[in-house]
């Protein structure tokens, strides 16, 4: 998954932004000219079969990313292609075809089933809406599918409150994979389940993948979890793409400060490494989206910001090849002791 | 499947094992609505409630077949016995006792029980059926739609209630078609933002996101998504209701703009008392008792359908 | 209504008695009587506790973490709540027992808690200045002025810069962090012998994640307060905990220092645990080793080891008997049939930085074919 440059994106992000008027109510968008940037120009590639994770804190937009390229929220700018397409100038018609192959998971499997349906209406609804096949090709294909992702397909008719999160997740997934898609956004898709149930999910995910080939955009906060998922990985902060490169790389070699100190701020569970490794912890809160900090957005909290760094917007530079950081100072590793007060 | 014994499958196939051993041996499912009618029984207070409901609708159904035969009419008066029979107190012959035209009161009160339920459901009726539309508009497109309604319906709503009835009825005449129009019409702003609100927090749902996500037209989303889950709170609302338009309706004829006389209805006939409360206090207190049981009656079947409704969806 | 406090000895400064800890907890059960049947929330908890201490309490949701903690504080209402058995002893005397008054100057002034959800737990309608003093108006009987100041100075503690202007604020000007914070700096304020944090990190993000633990563990060498961190997260107990208990269906399944927990685990539902985890692997990845199934009922609780029906090594007897504590003796014990069986544990427990011998990471553990499903 490493050489990228040959084949042609399944998804191709481009200065993608997106804004929200800072205040709701009938007025606010004509007369208010305060806006959320909740993404800020950002611009990436997913590949087919891949898995490109998308990790970050809350609030640093990496959900609207997933929601802009669904169109379920438009892009205040920028283009996103699919197969070569482009969607934000899709109609009404193009858009249901284009999401016949991009399908989402959602983060909570308790809002995300309607409870009124049972698991066959749940899991066939994107067939229904498509027109694919008869109703009992449709049953058919439920089955295959719930039995697929570890359900009973006996269940067919049961509701979604018979089932607990993990089984809901499941459900989930399966109406993802009903049409058979080339792109699944997954939003976040463990993050509300238990230790051992988020590792048979993950387990499940990656499986289907190699079944049918499908590419997910993998949404997470929870940099271990990303890490074990992802091929490539990028770094989301305040809106901003901060670092992009493959897995292996974004570990062992962060050149981003941000990135650095969200590895080292991960708890690991493992009592001697946590003892003596060094931790950078952040001082304050990520800044409000409302009124993000001139420059680099980061270098509020970053412990080797200059005075640079708050005049000058870096650039997301290649580093290396696909290895990409929006760093003044990018260098692998490059919080040093010097840069952290005791 | 391929053969290769990852240990995702043997996950899989525990997976399997635990929900299969999970599930009941009947393998029937539970729809939300039986769930609901579940708990509903064993709500005391709602199943008084509903069974009174279902005595009184028999009863005022079946009039015709017994209570005349029993009880003489209910409109007409014998001015021949006038004076033996009127203002008797409740005794074996008249259990409710009679009026001052000495009509039997108890069947006086079954006949105005069909003016009263026909009044409070049809009522409900048009006001849900305007209610529900107003509503989903506001709800779902919002913007320009939820302003021009939801303003209308505050309008609608700051006027007194029952003189914006009264006014109504005076402007299209007084019959019993008008009486349940009028309490109809003037009902939907409540019925369409308890819609509206119902609307706006199924639509945060993130499987309305993810039928769209799937490429679903608006009106499906509406149809399969929304409508079915936002009607509980409309249920509710509507049970709560019928017992708001009986009132109305007692109201008004209370004040002698509903049913024209001699038609019997629990509100007429309470007027009729006012004249006698200290000599024949009956006149008034049973058509009164009729009003306070059923319109209590169609409140505690209300409140236990939302218990029973609107609890949090269930863990398995 | 301030509370007659002149009577009252605080509890804290008695000796803790010979041979007693801070806090026993001692075969703890908390039943639900609910329509549906009997939930057995909390069944058989034991744990001890000394000052300055860390005891982590490690489980998945539903697995009573967060009710005992609650009835350790006397939180539970009851009914549906009732104490089916056991005791709880705070410096000796036993908190079950005590009057509700009794209670209200335990809660906050010897025993203080801090909730996971930040946004939640403070009162959206009073300064921040006023709801961090209000124990020490209540517990110390402090004037507005003095519980305003001592506020002050315990938001400069706890990290929150311009304490004097931010105490006339209210939560909503906070964030996340900031708010727990404050709350930290609530729980503090009457220097309680106990402080009980549920789930305090899960709502925030990791760079304030570490911040919060860091606090705690600074406020504890301050201090010298005990610390319950309960959490579902084994990485927050390897950077925080001395003593780990694990619970499962109510029950704990395993207890011992944390390096015990970590390198010498005799359970295997904490095998599970630490398996489910994704490594930080460098070299290569490989699939998670999950754990099979979801967790049981607490209304319909298997009849044997509540952890049969999803463990790997299960047996006849493991489906039938409940085991008993296996202990060892330096505290360390597991509820396993097989926790003492040398072999068994060698051959199934999962591999750590330290059987590796060094802290590189990479190899899963893949469960020995013959064992899946099958016999020990």
């Amino acid at each position: 998954m490493t050489d990228t440059t040959e084949r042609t994106p399944l998804l191709k992000v481009e200065h993608l932004s997106k804004e929200f008027p800072a205040e709701a109510g009938m007025f606010a968008k004509r007369f208010s000219k305060r806006v959320v940037s909740a993404v800020n120009d950002i611009s990436f590639e997913i590949y087919p079969g891949e898995t490109f994770g998308l990790v970050g804190e809350s609030g640093c937009g990496k959900s609207t990313t997933g929601r802009s390229i669904m169109r379920l929220t438009k892009p205040t700018a920028g283009k996103v292609f699919f197969e070569g397409r482009d969607i934000s100038e899709m109609n009404k018609h193009e858009l249901k075809d284009m999401r016949r192959e991009m399908q989402f998971i959602f983060q909570d499997p308790y809002a995300s089933l309607n409870p009124r349906m049972t698991i066959g209406e749940i899991v066939s609804e994107p067939m229904t809406i498509h027109n694919v096949g008869t109703k009992e090709e449709r049953m058919e294909t439920v089955r295959e599918l719930l039995d697929v992702v570890g359900l009973n397909p006996e269940h067919i008719n049961r509701y979604p409150h018979e089932f607990s999160g993990g089984q809901r997740q499941r459900v989930g997934i399966a109406r993802a994979f009903a049409l058979k898609p080339k792109l699944i956004i997954c939003d976040e898709p463990v993050s509300a389940l238990d230790v051992s149930i988020q590792a048979q999910v993950l387990n499940l995910l990656k499986d289907l993948q190699d079944k049918f080939g499908t590419a997910y955009l993998f949404i997470a906060h929870d940099l271990s979890v990303v890490q074990h998922i992802s091929d490539r990985v990028g770094v989301m902060y305040l809106g901003k793409l901060v670092e992009l490169s493959d897995w292996k790389t974004l570990y062992t070699e962060p050149h981003h400060p941000y990135t650095q100190s969200l590895l080292s701020a991960v708890p690991v569970p493992d009592p001697d490494i946590q003892r003596t490794r060094k931790r950078i912890i952040l001082a304050g809160d990520p800044p409000s989206p409302l009124d993000p900090p001139s420059g680099c957005r980061f270098h509020t909290r970053c412990p080797m910001a200059s005075e640079r760094c708050s005049q000058d917007q870096p650039s997301f530079n290649e580093v290396a090849p696909g290895h990409f950081c929006a760093c003044h100072y990018a260098e692998p590793f490059p919080i040093k002791e010097s840069h952290i007060d005791l | 499947m391929n053969q290769t014994n990852s240990p995702v499958q043997q996950q899989e196939a525990a997976a399997k094992a635990e929900t299969k051993s999970a599930s009941k041996a009947s393998g029937k499912s539970r729809t939300l609505w039986s769930d609901a009618f579940k708990r509903l029984k064993k709500n005391k207070l709602a199943v008084i409630g509903i069974c009174w409901i279902v005595f009184v609708v028999l009863v005022a159904l079946t009039a015709d077949l017994w209570a005349q035969q029993w009880l003489g009419s209910p409109t007409a008066s014998d001015s021949t016995t006038m004076a033996t029979t009127s203002l008797l107190a409740p005794c074996a012959e008249h259990p409710f006792g009679t009026d001052s035209l000495g009509r039997d009161i108890l069947v006086r009160v079954i006949y105005g029980a069909r003016v009263s339920l026909s009044v409070g459901i049809l009522a409900t009726a048009i006001s849900t059926a305007i209610g529900l539309v107003m509503g989903a508009l506001a709800g779902f497109y919002g913007g320009i739609w939820d302003t021009i309604i939801m303003r209308a319906a505050d309008i609608f709503l700051a006027f007194p209630y029952v003189l914006f009835v009264v006014s109504l009825i005076a402007v299209i005449g007084r019959s019993l078609t008008n009486v349940f129009v009028a309490i109809g019409i003037l009902g939907w702003p409540s019925i369409a933002r308890v819609f509206r609100s119902a609307i706006l927090t199924v639509k945060e749902n993130d499987y309305v996101d993810a039928a769209r996500a799937m490429g679903a037209s608006d009106v499906r989303i509406i149809a399969r998504h929304i409508f079915p889950n936002s009607v509980a709170s409309i249920v509710v609302y509507a049970t709560m209701n019928i017992g708001g338009a009986i009132l109305t309706e007692s109201s008004l004829s209370f004040l002698g703009m509903g049913v024209i006389p001699p038609t019997p209805s629990w509100g007429s006939m309470i007027q009729d008392g006012q004249t006698y409360l200290m000599t024949a206090p009956w006149m008034m207190i049973m058509p009164g008792l009729a009003i306070l049981t059923t319109v209590l009656a169609f409140t505690l079947l209300g409140d236990g359908l939302r218990d029973a409704l609107d609890v949090k969806m269930k863990d398995a | 209504m301030k509370k007659d406090s002149k009577n009252y000895v605080d509890l804290k400064t008695q000796p803790i008695p010979e041979g007693s800890h801070l806090l026993e907890v001692d075969d703890l059960k908390m039943y639900f009587h609910t329509e549906d049947g009997i939930v057995r929330a909390v069944d058989g908890v034991s744990y001890t506790l000394d000052r300055g201490e860390t005891l982590g309490v490690v489980g998945e949701s539903g697995s009573g973490k967060s009710v005992t903690a609650m009835t350790i504080m006397g939180l539970i209402s009851m009914p549906p709540g009732k104490i089916e058995g056991g005791d709880v002893r705070y410096r000796g005397r036993s908190i079950l027992e005590m009057s509700e008054e009794e209670m209200q100057h335990v809660r906050g002034n010897d025993i203080a808690m801090i909730f996971q959800d930040p946004m939640t737990s403070l009162n959206p309608v009073y300064k921040i200045g006023k709801q961090v003093g209000e124990g020490l108006r209540l517990h110390r009987g402090y004037s507005k002025q003095e519980a305003l100041k001592r506020a002050t100075e315990l938001l400069d503690l706890v990290g929150i810069p311009e304490p004097e202007k931010r105490v006339n604020e209210y939560p909503h000007q906070f964030s996340g962090g900031m708010r727990q914070r404050v709350m930290i700096a609530m729980a503090l304020a009457c220097d309680p012998d106990i402080l009980i944090a549920d789930e305090p990190t899960t709502a925030l993000d990791v760079t304030i994640q570490a911040q919060i633990i860091e606090l705690m563990q600074e406020m504890q060498e301050k201090n010298g307060n005990a610390i319950i961190m309960i959490t579902h997260d084994l990485g927050v107990v390897a950077d925080m905990a001395d003593k780990i208990m694990v619970m499962y269906a109510g029950r704990p399944v395993e207890f011992g220092t944390a390096d015990q927990i970590f390198y010498e685990s005799r359970h295997p539902y904490t095998w599970g645990l630490i398996r489910s985890i994704p490594e930080q692997a460098i070299d290569e990845k490989k699939p998670l080793t999950p754990i099979h199934g979801n967790p049981p009922s607490l209304m319909n609780l298997p009849a044997g080891c509540v952890f049969a029906p999803r463990c790997p090594y299960a047996t006849e007897k493991c489906m039938n008997e409940r085991p008993e504590r296996v202990m060892s003796a330096d505290g360390h014990y597991a509820a396993c049939h097989y926790a003492a069986d040398e072999d068994f544990v060698k051959k199934n427990a999962p591999d750590t930085s330290r059987s590796r011998g060094h802290i590189a990471t990479g190899q899963p553990d893949v469960l020995a074919p013959e064992l899946i499903g099958g016999q020990a």
